[in-house]
């Protein structure tokens, strides 16, 4: 009974293919997500996963694939980040800041003027998971493929390079190309989770588990690990949601991360306060 | 030179400071005074413990023990705490000293603006008056920096590393100002690391190393066996320049 | 009033646009200079779920919805946000993030508000009252006043924080006054350009007036100016091409700044060049 439960959902087709794009984009996500926290580079995760409505936008007037639009507007993004801080008058905050809402302003309006608006719009800002076709998951197998592929290979530099900038360079690496690959692989991940839950919720899942783990691990790898499993079982847990309350996907799964990530920093600050007391209790006596 | 008044309480008294971080301690049991009119150097190295005495004389860390200012303080911090973009030029940041006597309602006056354009010209500065701080040199940055604490007029200035990473021509315009401050009965209190320099030109000297090692008069305290305990390591002079040669593994005394 | 200026709520969303210009302008400078852009751009969005409430519970209201989101979207941030583990905005991302997620489920599945989504989401030029008009002309003075006021605390906590502390000047007190004010003012656009694109009014306009001056007063002086310039043309544009007001105002404050960027980058290549002529 509890086993039909928790199997009903998978019997309908386009349950088990949003399964599949939820538990991908969310690993996805998660282990990428590390990176992201780490560098401090929320903010520009926030912004690729809007300004790439410009993309959309603009490969579907063009009859071009979503995808490839969405891709473009991810490589302008970085490269006009760098060159706005490259001023030196503007912070790399202040350029993401600017390209946000120019770039998904444009947006948006592109969309409002074509046809069919309303409901084009509402699956880019919340995304249509249940609606997600082969095509789509192939794209995000292979995009999955790539970036584990890419982790796999200059993982341990990239997290150096979040270490330690100045050593990483003394020893050679070219901290600028790790920095681009870093950014490019967060926007490969946009396009593909742009499916699942919608530019808006995107950063949910890119920043969510790797906040919930940083709170639960003290070393890198095993939180890598950990915040993928969580991106995974939050994809799985809004997909439940949505089967049994009828409540949107997107929301759902970013809630689900969202949830976990309250939990555990709200046990983290408990321990905190805990602490404190503990410190001044001791320093009382003297 | 100096005319530490004989009688005057002393700029600066601490009695058995500490301070910890998170239940780490950084400074243990300090006791020192400074006298009114007196340049005083903190030594120490890297982790001693000297911003953490700075900012206890400042009021902006919690410790025990006791500390007593005598007179109202002004502060020059690193220059790396500064955000060096910010939309300024030299004379508006010297201005910037004015503001806490100024308060919200009123804005800075002919009066103010002399004063400011005065220190500026005392450290040389004058023709960059105009200038974007961000455009100015890491010594003109300091000097800057500098008179902005003299013009906030306090009776204890602090200086964190005023001399660090920059050129010679701007230390000395400093060490200079910061002499001529101190024989208006002002007292000056500065870490640094430059051991050298500090002999030179400080009249008395703290060594800390977590705890105070030695303190007192240049000339008392100047000496290797000090020097040695503190960096745990040798004081080397040749022909009047000073260096530190660290021991390699040399089992502990 | 000219063809798309001439329908009465349309002036009524002109008058207000160039009313926020004011507090927006002003602030901006502030979230440029001390970095605080996501935040910003995080209050904005965060205010979603709350209009969504207000909507949904009329006694309550849009208005008193997103400035509780508001309040509550700032307490969080600056508490978590402490968390030296948490640092380079991803509290702010969660957290916005999280509101968004809420805003969604409670618009689609709990409240099934009648407004649509998009001009909660990126305003509407029909949605602005003579009542909004006129707290958009209190929010301005408030503005006004205190960030004139406390200008210099601020200018002097912002360049050198390690200072304004022990100099007595309380920067704790200014971080307070700006997120407070910029809490209002976010909640006060709402209307007129919605909870995702409020940031470009705040941060592009701002950004573009850096580029042309190294002074902080003509510096918000033009911030506010192309502000309010930038709100007129948007939403005419909003009006003649029937757009979501709030994605035409931060299409054309981005084209404003790309514009200033561009020139500005010019001058600068043709004076060094002229100084490496002068100096060969």
């Amino acid at each position: 009974m509890t086993l039909d439960w928790l199997l009903d959902p998978w019997s309908a087709g386009f349950m088990r293919r949003a399964l599949v794009e939820a538990v991908l984009a969310g690993a996805l996500c998660g282990a990428l997500g590390c990176f992201v926290l780490v560098r401090g580079l929320a903010f520009f995760g926030e912004s690729i996963s809007h300004t790439i409505v410009l993309g959309v936008a603009l490969a579907f007037l063009a009859g071009l694939p979503v995808s490839l639009g969405a891709a473009a507007l991810a490589a302008v993004t970085v490269l006009a980040v760098q060159a706005i801080g490259a001023g030196g008058r503007l912070s790399r905050d202040t350029a993401i800041g600017i390209l946000l809402p120019s770039l998904f302003g444009a947006g948006v309006a592109l969309i409002a003027l074509s046809e069919g608006y309303r409901s084009r719009l509402e699956d880019v800002l919340f995304g249509s998971i249940l609606g997600v076709t082969d095509a789509d998951l192939i794209l995000a197998a292979a995009v999955a493929a790539a970036v584990a592929g890419a982790l796999l290979l200059a993982g341990k530099e990239l997290a150096l390079v979040a270490f330690d900038r100045s050593t990483a360079r003394a020893m050679g690496y070219s901290v600028r190309l790790l920095d681009l690959l870093l950014l490019g692989l967060v926007a490969l991940a946009a396009v593909v989770a742009l499916r699942a839950v919608g530019n808006l919720l995107l950063t949910a899942l890119l920043v969510g588990p790797p906040v919930t783990a940083r709170m639960l691990c003290r070393r890198f790898w095993p939180m890598v690990a950990l915040a993928a499993a969580l991106g995974a079982g939050a994809g799985i847990a809004g997909l439940y949601a949505t089967w049994y309350f009828d409540v949107g996907a997107g929301p759902a799964i970013a809630l689900a991360v969202g949830c976990v990530a309250v939990a555990a920093s709200l046990v983290a600050q408990g321990r905190r306060w805990e602490r404190r007391r503990a410190a001044t209790a001791g320093a009382g006596p003297q | 030179m100096k005319r530490a008044a004989a009688g005057s309480p002393p700029a600066i008294v601490a009695l058995d400071l500490s301070v910890s971080y998170e239940g780490r301690p950084a400074l243990t049991g300090v006791t020192f005074s400074v006298p009114a009119g007196t340049l005083a150097g903190v030594l120490g190295p890297n982790g001693a413990g000297k911003t953490t005495l700075l900012r206890a004389l400042l009021g902006v860390v919690s410790h025990t023990g006791s500390v007593e200012v005598n007179g109202s303080t002004s502060y020059v911090p690193q220059l790396s705490a500064v955000d060096r973009t910010f939309p300024v030029d030299a004379l508006g940041v010297v201005l910037m000293g004015r503001y806490p006597r100024l308060g919200w309602l009123r804005a800075p006056r002919a009066n103010d603006r002399r004063v400011a354009a005065e220190l500026l010209d005392q450290m040389g500065l004058s023709d960059r008056a105009r200038s974007p701080f961000a455009s100015l040199s890491g010594g003109q940055r300091q000097r800057v920096l500098v008179a902005r604490a003299l013009a906030q007029e306090g009776e204890v200035m602090l200086l964190d590393e005023p001399l660090t990473g920059i050129d010679a021509a701007s230390q000395e315009v400093v060490l200079q100002v910061l002499a001529n401050h101190c024989a208006d009965g002002h007292t000056v209190c500065m870490t640094t690391h430059d051991l050298a320099q500090a002999a030179r030109v400080c009249d008395r000297l703290l060594i800390l190393d977590g705890r105070l090692v030695a303190e007192g008069p240049t000339r008392e305290v100047f000496r290797p066996e000090i020097i040695r305990a503190a960096y745990r390591a040798e004081l080397l002079s040749l022909d009047g320049e000073t260096a530190l040669v660290h021991h390699g593994v040399h089992p502990a005394p | 009033m000219p063809p798309p200026f001439d329908a009465p709520y349309i002036e009524r969303a002109l008058l207000a646009g160039v009313l926020l210009a004011v507090p927006f302008g002003l602030l901006g400078t502030w979230v440029v200079l001390r970095g605080l852009a996501f935040f910003a751009h995080g209050v904005g969005v965060a205010t979603f779920p709350g209009v969504v409430v207000g909507l949904g519970l009329p006694a309550l209201g849009p208005i008193a919805g997103s400035l509780a989101a508001a309040a509550g979207f700032t307490a969080a941030v600056s508490l978590f946000e402490r968390d030296h583990r948490l640092r380079g905005g991803a509290v702010t991302g969660l957290v916005l993030a999280i509101a968004l997620a809420l805003g969604g489920l409670l618009l689609t599945s709990v409240f099934r508000v009648a407004a649509p989504v998009e001009s909660v989401l990126f305003g509407s030029l029909l949605a602005i009252s003579g009542a909004d008009v006129v707290r958009c002309a209190a929010v301005a003075l408030v503005a006004l006043v205190t960030l004139v006021l406390t200008g210099r605390s601020l200018a002097a906590s912002t360049f050198d924080r390690e200072w304004a502390g022990p100099a007595g000047l309380r920067p704790g007190r200014g971080d307070v006054l700006l997120l407070g004010l910029l809490a209002l003012a976010v909640v006060t656009a709402l209307p007129a350009v919605g909870s995702l694109l409020v940031s470009g009014l705040l941060v592009v306009p701002a950004a573009t007036a850096r580029l042309v001056t190294d002074r902080l007063a003509p510096m918000q002086a033009l911030a506010v100016a192309l502000c309010a310039l930038e709100t007129v043309l948007g939403l005419a544009l909003a009006r003649t091409l029937d757009i979501p007001p709030g994605a035409a105002v931060a299409a054309l404050a981005g084209l404003g700044f790309g514009l200033v960027a561009a020139v500005a980058g010019l001058i600068r290549r043709a004076r060094h060049a002229s100084r490496i002529e002068a100096g060969a």
